[in-house]
């Protein structure tokens, strides 16, 4: 039995990548004064104009691989636009994002896409954007969003609307307590399953 | 009792040939209006249409979508392809959107190892599969995976994608907006292709569906966006559309300006009517015989036609003009042959006969060519021209109301300045100066002024042609102009050609003959070539004894590429792909624009398409050069470069040669009838000296205007060749009193000012191609009618001075 056959009859989604990096750099945004059960307070909350540093680990598991693997990093966010994702370790990599265009980094080498041409990055990278701008249009034209929970341990459960997406990213949740995000669990489709622990943030000023 | 009423017969004749033209034209008539009708095939020996609505980019429509915000644009172009995706004219209508749950797209990655160009035995080897392993280990760690991970178990070659992007490279490249769906590289407007069942060029299915586009997008009722479309099936379309439009108001206009004329004129409203029924017979008559002869009437040979027939109209003119009473004549001449009209007919009977029959001696020349465009006119203009002399003479007279017949017309009302009547003797030196100096103009004209672009006739606005250039190297499309043709007998051979002229075409854009190229097999590799690459795949214990070697320490589960294996496996057996067997989707619609069987069934052709061609000599020399000699199998095969631009420039030029031989071939003739009918050789020579210093003046100035000569002026030249004949013909009959030559020069003047009227309103239009028309025309009357004048006997004239 090979769990990961699953993905039998998936279409190709050849340019859709990434979802990992797009989602935890849209929830690097603080999360201070979230109102009780509105997307709008959320949304509020989550605006910010200040730099900032968060710390993390993650967890992968993965049915192509034997073991989970565990990793750590950092995702540093830089008014208005400029995002970097950088992981340690044998397969790390830094991802740095600035305006449209995106960097890979990787063993000294480096790739540069541009997002214009990524409708499912660059749908990642529009929700990133409403979050940080509140632009609350754009995050529900683009998802279906459900939040659930209180102030002190909230979740907010996002679905792509585009079936493209959709199909390669069922599912995101983010959990939270206050103004701090705490966990992100992603499920992509074929089993590949991703979960990010947070520090509290680090402010740069 | 039929000899005492002579005029019964003829009345019965021509009711009855009305009658049966009419009939004629409603059982059998057949009008065909695309251009590739009218004049030959220029590659008529492989019997493919060459012209550019022919080709693979004649059937397509390109879309943009502008105006709103980029979300509403994407919206629309969605909206698009949902509401024409299904519609019976519409073969493929593409936005860009891969439909993830498209069976379609399932087919590709099922039959991606056949498809990939990158497969063969070595694709599989120990190194080149580490390296994937590799890769895709890291895509497996990273944010930005090179492959979406859930395709990692079945293609850790990443197969699918260089399936994928072949495909869209072959079917051209436009830019995807962040929407998913093709933009300009602007980002400002969306993007979509519309491919259409109808060919280019049969225009009304190609109005037929523009127009449900435009009620398509209409329905979406989305205000802020508007919708473009180009395409040479728009172009097509509105310059027939605008040329529809201008003819109707010009002719609406000439109609009444003309009746105007004849009734200031004539002070009378019989001979307006009047004079229309001999044209009206003749284009009746001539309609349907072309349509018995040929099988059908051309639209074009009909619009020429009835221009050329306006000289048809001349005479009844001439009859009406001959017809009136003198100053002093009391009117009720009452003369006892029955009538004044059927005598005046009478005795312009061999002035017209002779005019027409020379008009119809051109034109018969005309009517016997190859050309089955030129045929339809010749034949169409000669049986006009014929029919009409013969009404004028035998039908109009008895026509006219009996008391107008008796009393004749009122004197014309037309003031003519005595100078034409007694030209002063200088006049006529300076016309022969005049002539040397056209002489002159035309000799020294280098090179001579000759319109060959066919675009030239289309009347089409410079910001339509932008739009589709601007669309087209937005979406990548390839040149419009040049591509290769392969033809063979069997599909198979077809996309075996296009492989084995690959290596030649890569060389030829290294030098930089062109840019880039992609043909049928770029989409649907042979069957020899599938099976090659079938032969390449590696057997499934070999290829799990790599994998295990290449994936040593890289931390994957055991079997974890077995989905890549068995896939492996099953297209080691799996049945070759075919053209005819292909499901509905992208792969389709990629490979029916380049690879079709021919219309007659007796082969197939394939396209070569070309992007950014530098040197299209290298390229014909390249074609002409048998690439595929070293191949044996494909003996047989045909390649050819086609430059559709100048395909289309090569009919235009044949045409034109083909018209001017027949032209200077008519007049050798006329020279002929003129001598063996007037047997004066002095009348002759005034004649043809008229004609030929009419067109010369013509010509002369048109070429001193800086004007570029199409196909459109060469008509006009062929009426007023037609005209300068009745004219000279006219003017130089030997009339010995004066009063017969002032009702002479009256006939004259009166015809040559309702042409005038008519062509100078052409001359006014917006269109170029009827402003030459009118143009051309309004000089050519001038100079003819000025020649033909100066040219009048002076002996007669001295004897009755």
């Amino acid at each position: 039995m090979h769990p990961n056959r699953r993905g039998h009859g998936f279409g190709p989604r050849i340019r859709q990548s990434g979802i990992t990096l797009i989602l935890a750099l849209g929830l690097l945004v603080p999360v201070s004064a979230l109102a009780n059960d509105t997307l709008g307070a959320l949304l509020e909350a989550l605006t910010t104009e200040r730099a900032a540093t968060l710390a993390f680990e993650e967890r992968r598991d993965d049915p192509m691989l034997e073991f989970p693997e565990t990793r750590s990093g950092s995702l540093a966010f830089e008014p208005p636009d400029t995002l970097t994702r950088q992981v340690d370790g044998p397969r790390g990599e830094t991802v740095h994002i600035e305006g449209d265009t995106l960097t890979l980094e990787r063993r000294g080498s480096s790739r540069e896409i541009d997002l214009n041409e990524q409708p499912a990055l660059a749908t990642l990278a529009g929700l990133f954007r409403a979050l940080l701008t509140g632009d609350r249009e754009t995050l529900e034209s683009d998802f279906e969003i459900d939040v659930t929970g209180d102030i002190d341990a909230w979740t907010l459960a996002l679905v792509p609307r585009d079936r493209a997406l959709r199909r390669m990213v069922p599912e995101l949740t983010l959990r939270g307590a206050g103004g701090e995000l705490h966990e992100l669990v992603i499920i992509e489709a074929g089993g590949h399953h991703s979960r990010m622990r947070f520090e509290p943030p680090q402010y740069a000023d | 009792m039929l000899r005492r009423h002579p005029s019964r017969v003829a009345l019965t004749l021509w009711l009855a040939a009305l009658l049966l033209a009419t009939l004629t034209l409603t059982l059998r008539g057949e009008l065909v209006t695309d251009l590739q009708g009218f004049a030959p095939d220029p590659v008529s020996t492989d019997g493919i249409a060459l012209d550019p609505g022919a080709g693979p980019a004649g059937r397509m429509l390109l879309l943009a979508i502008a105006g709103g915000e980029a979300r509403e644009r994407a919206a629309a172009s969605d909206a698009l392809v949902a509401a024409l995706d299904d519609a019976p004219d519409v073969a493929g209508i593409h936005n860009g959107r891969l439909d993830p749950d498209d069976p379609a797209l399932d087919f590709l990655i099922e039959h991606r190892y056949l498809l990939s160009p990158r497969v063969d035995a070595e694709h599989f080897s120990q190194d080149r599969l580490s390296e994937h392993l590799e890769a895709r280990r890291d895509d497996l760690a990273s944010a930005v995976p090179e492959l979406p991970r859930e395709l990692i178990p079945r293609d850790p070659t990443a197969e699918v994608r260089v399936v994928l992007e072949q495909l869209a490279a072959t079917g051209g490249q436009a830019t995807t907006g962040a929407e998913g769906v093709w933009v300009t590289p602007d980002r400002g407007r969306a993007l979509l292709v519309l491919r259409s069942t109808a060919d280019g060029m049969d225009l009304d299915a190609q109005a037929a569906l523009i127009e449900r586009t435009h009620a398509a997008f209409s329905d979406l009722a989305e205000p802020d966006l508007q919708l473009q479309i180009a395409g040479p099936a728009v172009i097509a379309v509105d310059s027939r559309a605008t040329i529809r439009g201008e003819v109707t108001w010009i002719t609406a206009g000439a109609s009444v300006a003309l009746a105007l004329l004849l009734l200031a004129v004539f002070r009378h409203p019989h001979p307006v009517w009047l004079a229309a029924v001999p044209l009206a017979s003749g284009i009746l008559i001539a309609a349907a015989v072309v349509t018995l002869v040929f099988g059908h009437l051309h639209g074009i040979a009909l619009a020429f036609g009835i221009t050329v027939l306006g000289i048809a109209l001349d005479y009844p003119l001439h009859l009406f003009a001959h017809a009136q009473r003198g100053d002093g004549e009391p009117s009720g001449d009452g003369r006892a042959d029955g009538g004044r009209l059927p005598q005046v007919a009478r005795e312009l009977w061999p002035a017209i006969a002779l005019g027409a029959g020379s008009t119809v001696l051109v034109y018969a020349l005309m009517a016997m060519t190859g050309f089955s465009g030129m045929a339809q006119l010749g034949l169409f203009v000669l049986t006009g021209v014929a029919v009409a002399a013969v009404v004028t003479r035998w039908i109009l007279p008895t026509l006219v109301p009996t008391r107008l017949q008796r009393e004749g017309l009122p004197p014309l009302r037309l003031p003519l300045p005595t100078g034409l009547a007694q030209p002063p003797a200088i006049a006529r030196w300076g016309l022969a100066l005049l002539a040397l100096a056209a002489i002159a103009v035309v000799a020294t004209a280098d090179p001579f002024p000759w319109e060959d672009r066919l675009s030239a006739l289309h009347p089409v606005p410079e910001d339509q042609i932008a739009l589709d250039q601007d669309l087209r190297s937005a979406l990548g499309l390839p040149d419009v102009r040049h591509a290769l043709l392969v033809s063979a007998d069997t599909p198979e051979q077809a996309l075996r050609a296009s492989e084995a002229l690959t290596p030649g075409l890569e060389a030829l854009r290294e030098t930089g003959a062109l840019d880039g190229f992609g043909h049928a097999a770029n989409v649907l590799p042979s069957r020899a070539l599938q099976r090659e690459r079938q032969a390449a795949l590696p057997e499934p214990d070999t290829l799990r004894e790599r994998l295990e070697v290449a994936g040593a320490g890289l931390g994957f589960r055991d079997g974890a590429f077995e989905p890549f294996v068995n896939d492996i496996q099953t297209a080691r057996q799996q049945d070759l792909l075919e053209p005819e067997g292909l499901p509905d989707g992208p792969l389709r619609n990629a490979l029916e624009p380049l690879l079709q069987p021919r219309d007659d069934g007796t082969g197939w052709i394939a396209w070569v398409r070309l992007q950014g061609v530098h040197d299209p000599d290298a390229l014909t020399r390249w074609a002409e050069d048998a690439p595929l000699a070293s191949v044996p199998e494909l003996d047989g095969v045909g390649i050819r470069h086609i430059d559709f631009f100048r395909a289309s420039e090569e009919l235009v030029i044949g045409f034109r040669v083909e018209a001017l031989h027949r032209l200077a071939l008519g007049m050798v003739a006329v020279a002929l009838l003129l001598l063996a009918v007037t047997r004066a050789p002095g009348r002759s020579l005034r004649i043809l000296t008229a004609v030929g210093t009419g067109l010369l003046l013509t010509l002369a100035t048109l070429i001193l205007l800086g004007i570029q000569l199409s196909l459109f002026h060469l008509i006009a030249m062929l009426l007023i060749t037609g005209l300068c004949l009745d004219y000279a013909v006219f003017f130089s009959r030997p009339l010995r009193d004066a009063a017969a030559r002032l009702r002479n020069l009256r006939s004259v003047s009166v015809c040559a000012l309702s042409t005038l009227v008519v062509f100078g309103l052409l001359a006014l239009s917006s269109l170029p191609v009827l402003q030459a028309m009118g143009l051309t025309v309004v000089l050519g009357v001038v100079f003819s009618f000025l020649a033909a004048a100066l040219l009048a006997p002076e002996a007669s004239r001295r004897q009755t001075a």
